[in-house]
């Protein structure tokens, strides 16, 4: 590591690049997997142009080097792993054009590409320094710690976790849609569909348990009736014509 | 009873996405019909969750 106030940057080894890499496994090893499963796959077919496989290649020189910049040079490291390895990456997708629509690959290969693209996103975000306590903080506003209002139930992150799991459920079953137009449509009604269950879900998961905020039970359940009426009523009428066909 | 009120609304989340799984399954198909049927019945479904959860209003 540099002293602080060094004026000359430093050399940049190999044992120190390897030390940066390890020390940002959260962004690269999902990058890595994103990379390979969606772009380097692709990329490699038959049919594919020279082109899409040197931005291919650029990709994942940004997604290597961005780590070893970024203590040093976290605008060039940040530009690197953000826009460069993204960049490089749409660049492959559209220069690829109809050989990647046309060559689906594996449903679910896909389907956990997309889930690595949104581990490395969430991993570019700013984390707590080990050992950094946010109240140090300059602009802390002091006094009393706020207490929170009620404390969740024990099951509540299961139940949260069970609902974020069959919310992904329509998710993943979008990738399995062969044509293009109708799986992109798939794919938009899948997302909304998630982002309702997960949104009712962590409602439904924090509110377990909250008695002072919710009313009566029967007075929910009567707030309920209509909605679960008609959907009692639609899928008695689903039933009904599976029948007479 | 608050509790079976709990359960239903968790059952209710669940089954709604698992209509939405299955409406997209039908879409893939080109059962269209069916997926919007599907798509349908999660979303009442999931409006139904909602109406359990709505909070006592402030009137009261």
């Amino acid at each position: 590591m540099t002293e602080p106030g060094a004026a000359a940057p430093p050399v940049l080894n190999g044992q120190s690049a390897l030390r940066a890499l390890r020390d940002r496994a959260n962004t690269v090893l999902p990058g890595l997997y994103a990379w390979l499963t969606t772009v380097a796959l692709p990329s490699l077919n038959h049919g594919a142009p020279g082109s899409a496989r040197v931005t291919a290649l650029c990709a994942l020189v940004a997604l290597l080097t961005a780590p070893v910049f970024l203590s040093e040079r976290p605008w060039l490291g940040r530009g690197l792993g953000i826009f460069g390895f993204i960049g490089c990456s749409l660049l492959t997708w559209v220069l690829l054009g109809a050989s990647l629509v046309k060559n689906p690959g594996d449903p679910l290969l896909s389907a956990l590409g997309a889930v690595a693209f949104t581990l490395y996103a969430l991993g570019w975000g700013s984390m707590r320094r080990r050992g950094a306590v946010p109240e140090d903080a300059p602009n802390v506003i002091l006094g009393p710690p706020l207490q929170p209002r009620a404390r969740p139930h024990p099951v509540a992150p299961f139940v949260f976790g069970l609902i974020l799991v069959s919310a992904l459920l329509p998710v993943f079953l979008a990738f399995r849609v062969p044509e293009a137009e109708r799986g992109l449509f798939a794919h938009a009604v899948a997302i909304l569909a998630a982002i309702l269950t997960i949104t009712v879900g962590a409602r439904v998961a924090t509110s377990l348990g909250q008695r002072r905020t919710l009313p009566l039970s029967s007075e929910r359940l009567n707030a309920a009736a209509v909605p679960l009426a008609l959907s009692a009523l639609l899928f008695g009428l689903g039933f009904l014509w599976l029948v007479v066909r | 009873m608050s509790k079976v009120v709990d359960a239903l609304s968790i059952l209710l989340v669940l089954g709604a996405s698992l209509a939405f799984a299955v409406g997209v399954a039908a879409l893939g198909e080109h059962r269209d019909l069916a997926a919007i049927y599907w798509l349908s019945i999660g979303g009442l479904v999931l409006r139904a969750a909602v109406e359990l959860l709505r909070p006592r209003s402030s009137a009261r």
